[in-house]
């Protein structure tokens, strides 16, 4: 275990749908610059759990989300993307009609600090930090492993597997200290995931950038993650690292739906 | 040299030429008069584009923003004696903060509610002019005492346009750099994508309520330019009817561009008036071309041009890789 305090700790974490409890009592920890998973059947509250941390559900009270050490709970959406997170959504959630690069551009919006008058003028130092953005989307996309000719495609006229990587990169280019991925490799095929495993693994080797996944696809998380925290029916059944997880009778009982 | 600097260019060109054309005198004053009508029907129909096209905010407002630009302008210089360039810039600053309001509902309400708020905003401030008394001048109207800008006297259709024309393009640039620029991405995101704009740190509440107050600023500066065009200003010039018709200027033009804006105004402003010696059947065959426009381009105008754009950009594409 390492002594650096965690980049996300989620303490005592409930949350309800009228009379349904979709988490009950989660608490788990991302070390800082570790990549960490949450794996869990469908429907077992992963999703529910991005939520919550990126500010978007609010859990009952007496939980916590600290974010290095802040507590962000009954903070605004953006004022939490403000603080470092970066998220992408399950379902594609791009622009179809913009190019990916302008989808990326969508992605600098913090980090550009001109506002909206400047905007209109013709200022050397709007023209200089759009230039700079530019060069911004041209790094992330290098280190997804997006080409120029993809960059100047409209989105929706790409393969779900670029789509995926546009998501990541527009996620990834502000520089967040936890990049939290939903479902990556959703509905792609083998060839398309192994893609995105190995841009994947790119980033896991940068020491600045903690990441956080869902899948409920185990072999796809195995590899990839440094530490696993297993939901199920919205309780977690299992944390640790992946040989653990991998042996713990009650996380291969809720994966093959067997009586624990 | 870009497509969008030529652009601007040809744009810059198009209008001192017309200029230079108006100011020989060998143009009827009338088709001046119809050029400066248009170019402040595209200012409006610009922040019709910002609010309604791009962020996403259904508005049908603007006739009443413009209506309280140009009475603050004719109010301010006909009582009080303020220059009209002062006046022009308090009328359009009121139309910002008033305009800025409707930001309220729309943070709560979307598409035909905030249609229907935005509506009953329309008739309201018109009901209010036409009850102003002595200061508005009631239903029958005001007549504006002649507007000069610093000793320039706007008592020509073609010395009205030099100062509409200056306006206008410094609006056209001013907003495509807006909407290309961090603003124009944060609106276009959260129109599509509200939950991923929130999610990239985008402050939704902020930029429905930037794009409220941008729009209200256009039509508050097309309404200052309107008042001395006309001398004469009443509620019938801004009626719900002519909202609509801004409405139907970005549907037309496009919902999403600046040139779309621009061109739609054009076509709603100068159609009718070449439609003219039809008399009586004018306006159905304004209404069809309009249905026509609508059913077979359903992106405007403007995406026409989307071909051309395409061909001329691989051009330049092929032209940099050799």
């Amino acid at each position: 275990m390492t002594a650096a305090r965690p980049i996300l700790a989620v303490e005592n974490l409930s949350v309800r749908f009228g009379g349904v409890r979709a988490l009950t009592d989660i608490a788990f920890e991302a070390p800082a610059g570790a990549t960490s998973g949450i794996i869990g059947p469908n429907g077992a509250g992963k999703t529910t759990l991005f939520n919550c941390i990126s500010g978007f559900i609010r859990p009952s009270p007496g939980a916590r989300v600290l974010l290095d050490g802040r507590d962000v709970i009954g903070e605004r959406v953006d004022a939490i993307a403000r603080l470092g997170i970066a998220r992408t959504f399950q379902n594609i959630s791009l622009s179809r009609t913009r190019t990916a690069r302008e989808n990326i551009l969508a992605g600098l919006h913090l980090s550009l600090r001109y506002g909206a008058i400047a905007a209109m003028l013709p200022l050397p130092s709007v023209r200089r930090a759009e230039a700079e953005a530019d060069r911004a989307v041209r790094d992330v996309a290098e280190r997804v492993g997006l080409t120029e000719r993809v960059l100047a495609t409209e989105a929706g006229a790409l393969s779900l597997g670029l789509q995926k990587k546009v998501e990541v990169a527009r996620a990834l280019v502000r520089k967040p200290r936890l990049l939290m991925l939903d479902e990556p490799a959703g509905g792609l095929n083998d060839a398309e995931t192994a893609d995105l495993v190995d841009c994947l693994r790119g980033l896991r080797a940068e020491p600045d950038l903690s990441i956080l996944l869902i899948d409920h696809d185990m072999n796809l998380v195995m590899p990839l993650c440094d530490h696993i925290c297993v939901l199920n029916f919205g309780e977690r059944v299992a944390v640790g690292p992946p040989a653990e997880i991998q042996a713990n009778p009650d996380v291969i009982a809720c994966y093959l739906g067997a009586d624990a | 040299m870009t497509i969008r600097l030529a652009g601007i260019l040809l744009l810059l060109a198009a209008l001192v030429a017309f200029g230079v054309a108006a100011g020989t005198g060998s143009l009827n004053g009338y088709f001046i008069y119809v050029v400066n009508l248009t170019l402040i029907n595209a200012i409006a129909a610009i922040g019709l584009v910002i609010v309604s096209g791009v962020a996403g905010q259904m508005s049908l407002g603007t006739a009443a923003l413009l209506a309280i630009g140009a009475y603050g302008t004719g109010i301010l210089t006909t009582h009080f004696g303020v220059p009209w360039i002062v006046a022009a810039i308090v009328g359009a600053i009121a139309a910002t903060i008033i305009g800025t309001l409707l930001a309220a509902p729309a943070l709560r309400l979307t598409g035909l509610h905030l249609a229907i708020v935005t509506l009953a905003f329309g008739v309201i401030v018109v009901q209010l002019i036409g009850k102003g008394g002595k200061w508005t001048g009631g239903m029958s109207g005001l007549t504006l005492a002649n507007a000069d800008v610093l000793g320039f006297a706007l008592s020509t259709e073609a010395r009205r346009y030099y100062v509409i024309a200056i306006v206008f393009f410094a609006v056209a640039l001013s907003a495509s750099a807006f909407l290309r620029r961090k603003p124009g991405r944060a609106l276009l995101t959260l129109r599509e994508r509200e939950l991923t704009a929130r999610a990239l740190g985008i402050n939704v509440a902020h930029y429905k309520t930037l794009a409220f107050a941008y729009s209200s600023f256009l039509a508050g500066l097309a309404g200052a330019l309107y008042a001395p065009l006309k001398g004469y200003i009443s509620v019938d010039d801004f009626t719900i009817w002519q909202s609509i018709y801004f409405f139907v200027m970005i549907a037309v033009g496009g919902m999403t561009s600046i040139a779309g804006g621009v061109l739609g105004a054009i076509v709603v402003t100068v159609l009718p008036e070449a439609l003219r010696g039809l008399q009586e059947s004018a306006n159905a065959v304004f209404g069809a071309l309009l249905m026509l426009i609508i059913i077979f381009v359903p992106g405007g105008l403007v995406s026409l041009a989307a071909p051309l754009l395409r061909l001329l950009r691989r051009g330049r594409e092929g032209e940099a890789s050799t």
